[in-house]
């Protein structure tokens, strides 16, 4: 589950994307949509049977796996307490309007976890966008083809790892006992041991490392696969104008991936508020020292519900990551709408 | 031709670029892999050897016991291990199946709700409705909890997926295709499984290759919903034996036979070789995919 | 064409069958049907039949039983079936056990199943897992009162006191394992160096009587004189009558001086003991990876220490040179008492939506009266998991030890009914009778704190804690400057409305029983 947060971020604008491009493509003009129109829904449903059913299978999954569960956001606004069995328990349970949500906000943590997730996420944004394009430019303008396959293959590896066994590799290189860093590199040299796992001040570069360790090969892939669609014609023509290999980097290449730049990063950017979870819990063992440089909103909420059963509690950190990520994207198109109004993603 | 050949050259990068690229790639290739060279070093060490000299690449002495107690007392790994192939396989096909048949009809012009259905999957991205009703409906009102199913059935829709096929119907098939099969006669079913789905092979492997890495790669689903120690997946006791050892401490001032405890679970080099042995399968799944995976990102995210 | 048609209808129709007619085929569909799967969570048949107390009653009941452990031991089936063939005479239930991992995974399960309603029967809980306090306060555990007064076995074999020490405003939720009902904390000491330095050890009663030993050792450089590790510290030695959980600020002093609640982690003892064991670290007593060392046992193990901080009960010496490897004596630092900490610390609950729960109960029960069942759950079949050794103490097998090793039975019933192992002290259960009336009971035995109404300030101060104890506890940080942030992060997590709400509440309790 955890692994897919950065499909899901993008999936979240793309989606919207899609469908705006698929508007403004397809969609006929208007006194064609009211003629469609005069034809109901069981109309279509006559006609067009056979795409209704090929439909059902996801909607039924839809249905069952995220609309029925969605009544449970009132549990954030009541104080559940226990009668029989669930659904009695819902209506018995008394309202308790926003109290559920004070936890995350009547801590003294509150700064501290919404500075690291922001301060991470922007780290990650930035970085995550100028070292993939960098890298998959450089993939691209190999002189061995075969050499890069392999390269891109290679790198695309830590994609393949779940968070858990990311974990066990940092443990394998930060354990301040075994680890290999202490025991292979510092040692030898003559410098005392780090205690890794006790100092704060280093895991800024520690989680960024290995945020970027794990996506970055992706991320490449996903440029490389824009920067081979690009027509090679333009190339040539920059040739024949005598263009250098940077320049046409610099007129051709990237203004061809802005748009996909663009919106790879709004998807970022619509995501600030949460934390990749697996990253922030599993790689730094959950230890408590760290917690200044590792503390982010999803971690918080984790830790402070895990040892209280309150469902109410859980079900209001639900319900403000949703608002709050719904705010976040579509403030972020907004601002972009006005700077750039074709990149946008609505 | 010679002139061509040389002008070709010409637009190569420099030979000193190309050689410090290759060095920068080499370099972040070693970065990439190390790690994960380390960990099957330390599932080969002898435990006493870690003891003594920390994890090495190259164990001070070697010792094959890791893999010696998986075999033989580790019935647990080893179905975990064929569970979670299980599951991945079935899934990843199930999966394949609802999200090519969900995406096409979206994919097509003359669909008129495919605007309406498209929102209806985009919406459960942004909104959700929280751990215990969600449980309760697969526990109440479709009782799969506890079996294999559970660990399919959430995973088999997935929107992001669900729009890079569309977008890849709409970019490869050209929609005079399924026009002139129309008029040949050919049903909408006929249409989709005979002509549309075997020009979209790089956009099946592009979201089979997501769907694989989400199956395999889970331990959420196992760790609500499975309760039969007999259905865990690998990721699943992975993780109970990484998070059992942290939170032992966390109660160790409750619980008086807490070191006890702790004295019976699995040694560093066991617990890595499991590492090692989630690990495989995934990467040796990959040239599978590889082959169609660029070009299926290509078509379908990129030119969204 | 139509035969094509009809062939896609049907694989579509295979695909909503997946999705749909699954309902009631429980594992038999699952693509790995496994003969020895048995069917786990389905509700058990209706009680209408209220078994009468001295017949069997006639329809069988399947009892579903939660358990935290290492995990879900390969030959559990097995067991249970020699367990409700034995059981099928008495109580005629088919029991069915579920083992779940120590932490997070058995929280997420069990508070999972608690809230979304779903029907089992027995529940390990305890004041460290499945949250007792707060499921017991919301409603999700049966009152026992009325079973307890019918079944009367468990009153008279762990004693009323310790039971109802457990009982949330006089209502019985749960009922603890009858173990040691006190302890107290000291050193385990390497009994190698103990020796090799000639230390008598009777003359070792307090912190700084060890001192001068650890400077030898030290010294002498080629071991650590102090294992710190989590929550393994000799922090412990200030016994402080914790209010709440673990993590909690708010506890009484442990000799009844009186019946303030003060914030513990704050408390000039506290800070002193901060200082000493920061003076331990720099003095090298302490290693310095100390905060971020993970398991104890894997570090005894190694033979590099000399000392380590341990809950003890008697033989717990014997106990852990035989998990250990290496050999042990231990000594006492303080005094044993008895403490909510044993009546919270492993219970039996019957959650709310069990639909048989006396049927759960006379189950419970046979766990305190029958030492058949005990062994069974506890050490397999005997022949196959274990050999009984000529002084009557066993020896368990290889295949126990792989395939069925559940670890001793603190977590339910009576622990005295239990055989020993061929490590213990075969006087373990008279000396554990000894160690239990040498106890000081303390005031606020029976108090159960519920913190329902400032969850939020409870929850927000546990972060505080998590944060700063671990580093403060092994003396890896400078004590004055911390301490400062410490406590101006737990007064903006509103400690002091927290500590005042247990002082109302303990306040309350005391005027109720009369203390």
């Amino acid at each position: 589950m955890l692994n897919f947060c950065n499909i899901y971020l993008y999936a979240v604008h793309k989606l919207q994307g899609c469908d705006k491009v698929m508007d403004l493509a397809t969609a006929p003009n208007k006194t064609a949509v009211k003629k469609i129109k005069k034809k109901g829904f069981l109309y279509q449903l006559r006609t067009q049977w056979p795409l209704f059913l090929m439909l059902l299978p996801g909607v039924l999954i839809l249905i069952v796996n995220n609309y029925i569960p969605m009544f449970g956001i009132v549990i954030a606004f009541k104080r559940y307490r226990f009668h029989g069995d669930f659904f009695t328990s819902l209506i018995k349970s008394d309202w308790v309007g926003f109290k559920n949500f004070e936890f995350f906000i009547k801590t003294p943590y509150a700064w501290q976890m919404t500075r690291n997730t922001l301060l991470y996420n922007a780290v990650f944004i930035i970085l995550g966008l100028i070292i993939p394009v960098a890298f998959a430019i450089m993939l691209t303008e190999l002189r061995n083809k075969r050499l890069s396959k392999v390269y891109q293959s290679v790198v695309f590896l830590p994609y393949f790892l779940s968070w858990i066994v990311v974990s066990y590799l940092a443990y394998s290189l930060l354990s301040i006992e075994n680890g290999l860093i202490n025991t292979s590199i510092l040692k030898p040299l003559g410098v005392a041991p780090v205690e890794w796992y006790s100092e704060p001040k280093y895991w800024p570069f520690i989680l960024v490392f290995f945020q970027l360790w794990k996506y970055t090969g992706y991320n490449i892939v996903v440029y490389l696969a824009a920067i081979t669609g690009i027509d090679p014609e333009y190339y040539e023509a920059a040739e024949i104008d005598g263009a250098t290999k940077l320049q046409q980097i610099w007129h051709i290449t990237l203004p061809l991936l802005k748009t996909l730049m663009i919106i790879l990063t709004l998807l970022a950017v619509g995501r600030i508020f949460n934390a990749d979870f697996g990253l922030f819990y599993n790689v730094p063992r959950n230890s408590g020292s760290l917690q200044p440089a590792t503390q982010v909103i999803d971690t918080y909420v984790y830790s402070a519900l895990r040892n209280t059963n309150d469902i109410g509690m859980a079900s209001a950190a639900g319900t403000y990551q949703a608002v709050v990520g719904c705010i976040t994207v579509f403030t972020a198109n907004l601002i972009v709408r006005r700077i750039d109004k074709e990149s946008a993603l609505f | 031709m010679l002139k061509l050949a040389r002008k070709r050259r010409q637009n190569e990068i420099g030979f000193g670029a190309n050689t410090a690229i290759n060095i920068l790639f080499l370099a972040i290739c070693v970065m990439c892999i190390a790690p994960v060279l380390l960990v099957l070093s330390i599932s080969l060490s002898d435990e006493a050897s870690i003891r003594a000299n920390g994890y090495q690449f190259i164990p001070s002495a070697f010792s094959g016991e890791a893999y010696r107690y998986l075999l033989t007392a580790g019935d647990a790994i080893w179905r975990a291990y064929g569970v979670s192939i299980l599951v991945t396989v079935v899934g990843t096909l199930l999966s394949l199946m609802v999200i090519t048949l969900y995406a096409y009809p979206l994919s097509r012009s003359s669909f008129k709700y495919r605007y309406h259905f498209s929102f209806f999957a985009f919406f459960t991205m942004i909104f959700g409705g929280g751990l215990v009703p969600w449980y309760i409906v697969y526990t109440q009102l479709i009782p799969i909890k506890n079996t294999l199913w559970i660990m399919i059935v959430p995973y088999l829709m997935n929107t992001w997926y669900m729009m890079i096929m569309r977008t890849f119907y709409k970019t490869t098939v050209p929609e005079s295709i399924i026009e002139s099969a129309r008029i040949d006669g050919a049903g909408e079913f006929r249409t989709f499984f005979v002509i549309v789905l075997p020009l979209c092979k790089a956009g099946l492997a592009t979201v089979g290759l997501f769907c694989t890495l989400a199956y395999w790669n889970d331990f959420y689903l196992p760790m609500v919903f499975v309760n039969n120690s007999k259905n865990y997946n690998i990721q699943y006791l992975m993780y109970q034996t990484l998070i059992a050892v942290q939170n032992l401490l966390n109660a160790s001032n409750a619980i008086s036979n807490a070191s006890q405890i702790l004295a019976n679970l699995p040694s560093e080099s066991v617990r890595m070789a499991i590492a090692v042995i989630s690990i495989g399968p995934i990467v040796l799944a990959y040239p599978f995919f590889q082959k169609y995976f660029v070009k299926g990102l290509t078509i379908g995210a990129v030119k969204g | 064409m139509r035969s094509m048609k009809r062939f896609l209808c049907l694989a579509l129709v295979l695909v909503f069958a997946f999705t749909l007619a699954l309902s009631g085929c429980g594992e038999k569909a699952t693509p790995a049907a496994d003969p020895t799967t048995k069917k786990t969570d389905a509700p058990a048949p209706k009680a209408e039949d209220k078994p009468a107390e001295s017949a069997v009653p006639a329809e069988t009941v399947e009892l579903t039983m939660t358990l935290v452990g290492n995990k879900q031991e390969t030959d559990t089936d097995l067991v249970m079936e020699k367990i409700n063939e034995y059981l099928a005479d008495k109580i005629n239930i088919k029991l069915n056990l579920q083992v779940f991992g120590w932490g997070d995974p058995y929280e997420q399960k069990v508070n999972t199943m608690l809230s979304s309603g779903e029907p089992f029967d027995v529940c390990f809980t305890a004041n460290w897992a499945a949250n007792y306090y707060k499921n017991a306060a919301a409603g999700y555990f049966t009152e026992l009162n009325d079973l307890l007064a019918k079944y009367p076995a468990i009153y008279e074999i762990a004693g009323k006191d310790f039971v109802d020490g457990s009982a949330l405003d006089g209502i019985n939720y749960a009922v603890p394992t009858h173990k040691e009902t006190v302890h107290n904390w000291g050193y385990l000491l390497q009994k190698a160096v103990v020796d090799q330095y000639g230390i008598d050890i009777s003359t070792l009663k307090k912190m700084e009587d060890l001192e001068p030993w650890f400077d030898k050792i030290k010294a002498d450089g080629k071991i650590t004189p102090l294992l710190v590790v989590g929550g393994d510290s000799p922090f412990q030695f200030l016994d402080w009558d914790r209010v709440s959980d673990d993590n909690v600020p708010g506890a009484l002093y442990s000799d009844n001086r009186d019946n303030t609640i003060v914030n513990h982690f704050l408390a000039p003892e506290s800070v002193d003991m901060y200082k000493k064991l920061r003076d331990y670290y720099q003095k090298g007593y302490i290693a310095s990876d100390a905060a971020t060392m993970e398991n104890t046992a894997e570090q005894m193990k190694t033979a590099k220490y000399f000392a380590v901080e341990s809950s003890l009960k008697p033989g717990k010496d014997a106990e852990m040179t035989g998990s250990t490897g290496v050999e042990w004596v231990q000594i006492d630092i303080t005094q044993p008492v008895m403490s909510n900490r044993e009546t919270t610390g492993a219970m039996l609950a019957i959650p709310a939506a069990s639909k048989n729960a006396e049927r759960a109960f006379q189950f419970i029960e046979i766990l305190y009266t029958d030492d058949v069942v005990r062994n069974l759950l506890n050490f397999g079949i005997e022949g196959t998991h274990y050999n009984v050794n000529a002084d009557g103490r066993i020896t368990q097998t290889q295949e126990g030890l792989d395939r069925y090793n559940m670890g001793p039975g603190w977590r339910y019933g009576d622990q005295f009914k239990d055989l020993l192992l061929d490590n213990e002290d075969p006087n373990k259960w008279a000396d554990f009778g000894k160690y239990n009336d040498a106890g000081l009971v303390l005031n606020s035995l029976g108090f159960v704190y519920n913190d329902s109404d400032v969850s939020t300030e409870s929850s927000a101060c546990k972060t505080v804690t998590g944060t700063y104890n671990r580093q403060l506890q092994c003396g890896a940080v400078d004590v004055d400057p911390i301490l400062k942030k410490y406590e101006d992060e737990l007064k903006a997590s509103g400690v002091d409305t927290l500590i005042a709400d247990m002082q109302t509440q303990y306040d309350a309790w005391r005027a109720k029983v009369g203390k």
